[in-house]
């Protein structure tokens, strides 16, 4: 069955893309068959890219050399020509000159090379320092001074279900677009200081020339320093689970102007949406609220029918902590299950988010009706943290 | 094989193992008491 | 060459021809003490686990034609990315050169058999335990681990019991190897006919015995490593848990200091066989066997050093950076010196180009390929930009596929002859060469254009613009595997005795103790050793 669906959404998507569909190179990401690295928007990912031409060209040379060789050798010292075998077995005088002119070579690679590493090493003296976290799976980003201090957000793919499904054809930043970009002034020198949440993430974009791997428990940095505004994109490096191919990142390189301006905005904008944590709501708003919640959180796990998958991900639908008592299943949501999937989320949803969201999964499905506390608000989750 | 030799091979041998052995023991060994300068 | 020659010998006791039937049916190879027998168990047991292993690569292939999920979830496609690679790594490649050490060692040295002939029946017996472990994992709940054939931490911890049947089935596996090392080395340092010092030892015995120290040194980590992931997910431990006190990055440290190794012991028994073939078929002695068997030592030796450049991006502090980055590029020399030698090896020779010959030439000539590309990743700053993308899946593909495969199908077609007394089907030897060489490059050529672009690994779905490389390589691949069956047939059709029959050295050059015994050789041979003193 997943075979014919499969092969009818290969069908579906030819077919779309023969109608004249056909992807352009994406902006800030890979070109169509894109061949050589590119050279990218900061200088270490200029060097890297000289790094690369330099090696290419050695490489080759000396391919081209050894097999020449090999090749004349292959025509000529053939049997059936009639060349009859030498029986010289050794020559210290050329054993010694291609281990000593190879070290050299190696040398001489070495030196450009070293200065890169330790430019790229020097995370010191920063305009500005940005913390992302690795989450299963997607990246959060908080801003640790300069004008958006304080701000903070989680940065989610947004690309639509239909498109990764084959039901609709793939946008031209399939896969590596998400609902808030990481936005950094240009010319200035940004570190960036990565953790992450549960498992092992790895922060990559190539027009910047940055990989760092995001450890849990532990803080790494990296630097980068855009010379050029525009949009920059990347994808996790480190096998994370399942939505590993699903969690890109997107720098959004503004001039220091209009960076400042999105500073402002930003954080007017959190002041405002900042909730009262006290307020009193309504089952619906609660569940109409819940229900986007759970449709950005939750449903990679629980699916969307609350069925989970089974053996791997449990059903929602029916599950007695959801029908339970409030306190088990605000704790779950908030501490998660360690050494499962199921990650805390008392760092990423507010309280209102989380009283929202358990309010959906009680009135859900099949689950209205039926269980203890159908209603949980924002005051009874502040209350467990 | 002589019976010589086959006393030379499990001398051998048994040298070999030990290697091995002291190698897993001095890994949980490392493991524990140094961790790792990351 | 050297002859067999049976005076100054005491008599001995043990394995004397004519009281000690060959036994029949199953018990020959359930209770198989010969290495001849053991050999081939080995090699059709690799055989069988090439073709599981390549199933699964032909699975995410076909996933991978276009982007979007259509065939199966990313959960899934994860697990068929990992077991893949503990497939072919542990089911496929290993155990083919130990089928070959196991076949070749003892009448390459004249040797009757191996030092442990009931240790070794054990070690080949664990592995078809070990396969059927993997195998099942994918039907128990949650299926097959899906963390990489790596099992990174924290990632592997999060695993269901599907994990720790692959934990399981790494022990067993080696513990395998560790014993196969050990008969390897005993058998090369105590059972070498007299007369046979280690520096007039072939090359493919040499490459073996630096290949089994390695072993010996390095599987042990890794038992401890995989344990260590079993104690932290069920018995409360913290080694690789940051809230615990301990650190993710600890297990990648202990893994590659076990992986680093593991490659070369992959590849320097490919680099054995090669030693072996060129001067055959050059009919011209190996250039400089010294250097040769130094640069293998050294190649090994390095190999303990550089485990960290599969880390460049955790990071570590630059001097650890930089002293990593300048040792892997260091072993570039030793391994340009081979090629270097075996290219001298043909200079002047009188070659002529039969199939074990082809993929020779064709292993120097792609191998050389990832060997660069593995020079490039060496670079830090350039590794920055491709760890973890399809340039590091090509490079190792190059090296592990048409290095390590490559040789192992021309030490088939090589030593053949000499296990069925039949040659092999030249004709339909060298379609196979040449279409296994073909699909080869193009299934893994793009994938250097694909990782540079920045396209991650052991990812299910990619972004629209890496579609025609993903197709190129999916076609190319579905080739590569059905080029292998040509394989098969071949090999069974030599085995039934439809070809020539092959005389004692079919190979015109080829020198070797394994060429003086007839083809096929017989159930027992140097049953007395021979004395090469009065000969070479």
């Amino acid at each position: 069955m997943k075979m014919v669906r499969g092969t009818l959404g290969m069908v579906a998507l030819s077919w779309a893309t023969a109608a004249g569909a056909q992807v352009q190179d994406m902006p800030g990401g890979p070109a169509v068959n894109q061949l050589n690295l590119h050279t990218g928007v900061t200088p270490i990912a200029r060097e890297i890219y000289s790094l690369h031409w330099m090696m290419l060209v050695i490489c080759t040379l000396i391919f081209i050399g050894v097999f020449g060789v090999m090749l004349y050798s292959i025509i000529r010292h053939r049997k059936d020509k009639g060349h009859k075998a030498a029986k010289f077995e050794e020559h210290l005088g050329l054993e010694l000159t291609w281990t000593v002119i190879p070290f050299l070579i190696i040398v001489g690679m070495a030196i450009p090379a070293t200065r890169t590493v330790v430019a790229m090493k020097d995370t010191t003296s920063a305009d500005l320092t940005i913390k992302a976290t690795g989450y299963q799976w997607k990246w959060g980003y908080e801003y640790l001074d300069g004008p958006a201090t304080g701000v903070h957000f989680l940065s989610n793919l947004s690309t639509p279900q239909d498109q990764i499904e084959g039901k609709a054809p793939a946008s031209d930043t399939y896969l590596m677009e998400v609902d808030q970009p990481l936005v950094v002034p240009v010319n200035q020198k940004v570190r960036v200081v990565l953790t992450a949440a549960d498992v092992i993430h790895a922060w990559m974009v190539p027009e910047l020339g940055v990989k760092q791997d995001a450890i849990p428990g532990f803080l790494r940095d990296t630097w980068f320093r855009a010379e050029k505004p525009g949009v920059y994109r990347g994808q996790c490096a480190e096998l994370c689970g399942k939505n590993h191919a699903y969690m890109p990142i997107v720098v959004e390189v503004k001039s220091q102007e209009d960076y400042a301006q999105w500073a402002a905005q930003q954080k007017a904008a959190m002041a405002a949406a900042s909730e009262d944590p006290n307020k009193t709501w309504s089952k619906d708003e609660l569940a109409d609220k819940g229900k986007q919640v759970f449709a950005a959180n939750c449903v990679a796990c629980h699916q969307a029918n609350g069925e989970g998958i089974p053996g791997t991900f449990p059903a929602l639908n029916g599950d007695k902590f959801v029908l339970g008592p409030m306190k088990d299943q605000i704790l779950t949501v908030l501490n998660g299950h360690p050494g499962t999937a199921m990650a805390a989320f008392r760092d990423q949803l507010s309280d209102t988010q989380i009283a929202s969201v358990i309010t959906y999964t009680r009135n859900a499905w099949d689950n209205a009706g039926k269980g203890q506390d159908p209603v949980v608000q924002p005051s009874d989750v502040k209350a467990l943290r | 094989m002589t019976p010589e030799q086959r006393r030379r091979n499990r001398r051998t041998g048994w040298i070999l193992a030990l290697f091995a052995v002291a190698i897993l023991v001095w890994t949980f060994v490392r493991a524990n008491l140094y961790g790792v300068v990351s | 060459m050297s002859s067999v020659t049976v005076d100054h010998i005491p008599p001995h006791t043990g394995h004397d021809e004519h009281a000690h039937h060959v036994p029949s049916g199953w018990r020959r190879w359930v209770f198989a003490t010969n290495h001849k027998d053991i050999g081939t168990m080995y090699l059709i047991f690799s055989f069988c686990m090439l073709l599981e292993g390549g199933t699964l690569a032909l699975l995410l292939r076909t996933e991978l034609f276009e982007p979007g999920i259509q065939f199966f979830q990313p959960e899934l496609f994860n697990q068929f990315t990992t077991m893949h690679g503990l497939i072919m790594i542990f089911g496929a490649i290993m155990p083919a050169f130990v089928g070959f050490a196991n076949w070749m060692i003892p009448l390459q040295i004249g040797a009757s058999d191996m030092a442990f002939a009931r240790m070794n029946n054990f070690s080949f017996w664990l592995l078809p335990v070990g396969a059927i472990l993997l195998t099942t994992s994918f039907f128990v709940p949650g299926g097959a681990n899906a963390s990489g054939w790596t099992m990174y931490a924290p990632l592997s911890l999060q695993m269901g019991p599907g994990m720790d049947f692959a934990i399981f089935a790494v022990h067993i596996l080696g513990a395998s190897s560790i014993m196969g090392a050990i008969n390897i080395i005993v058998t090369i340092l105590n059972m070498r006919a007299p007369g046979m010092s280690l520096m007039k030892m072939p090359l493919f015995c040499w490459s073996w015995l630096v290949t089994a120290y390695l072993l010996l040194a390095v599987m042990p980590v890794l038992a401890a490593a995989v344990t260590m992931l079993l104690t932290d997910r069920h018995f409360g431990t913290h080694f690789f848990n940051a809230a615990g006190g301990g650190d993710p990055v600890l297990y990648q440290h202990v893994f590659w200091f076990f992986g680093h190794p593991e490659v070369y012991i992959m590849i320097l028994p490919a680099f054995g066989i090669v030693s072996q073939i060129v001067p055959t078929f050059a009919r011209k002695r190996l250039f400089g066997y010294a250097s040769m068997v130094y640069a293998i030592c050294a190649i090994a030796i390095l190999s303990f050093l550089v485990w960290a450049h599969h880390m460049f991006t955790t990071g570590m502090p630059v001097t650890a950076q930089l002293f990593f980055m300048y040792g892997t590029m260091l072993i570039s020399i030793p391994t340009g010196v081979k090629v270097f030698n075996w290219t001298a090896t043909m200079w002047r020779g009188s070659m002529t180009f039969e199939t074990p010959m082809l993929f020779a030439i064709g292993f120097i000539f792609v191998f050389t390929i990832g060997g660069f590309t593995g020079l490039v990743l060496a670079v830090a700053p350039i590794d920055i930009q491709v760890q973890d993308t399809y340039y590091v899946v090509a490079h190792f593909h190059y090296v592990l596929v048409a290095g390590s495969l490559f040789a192992l199908f021309g030490a088939t077609y090589y030593w053949l002859p000499k296990w069925c007394g039949h040659m092999y089907d030249e004709r339909l030897g060298k379609w196979h060469f040449w279409m296994t060489m073909i699909s080869f490059n193009i299934t893994f050529f793009p994938m250097h254009f694909l990782g540079l672009a920045g396209m991650p690994r052991r990812y299910a779905d990619y972004a629209a613009q890496f579609t025609d490389f993903h197709q190129v390589a999916t076609i190319g691949a579905f080739w590569f595997g059905l080029s292998q069956l040509l394989f098969a047939y071949v090999v069974i059709k030599a085995f039934r005795g439809h070809g020539a029959k092959a005389a004692a050295n079919p190979w015109e050059g080829a020198e070797g103790l394994e060429w003086t015994v007839p083809s096929p050789a017989p159930h027992h041979t140097f049953v007395t050793p021979p004395n090469l003193e009065t000969s070479h």
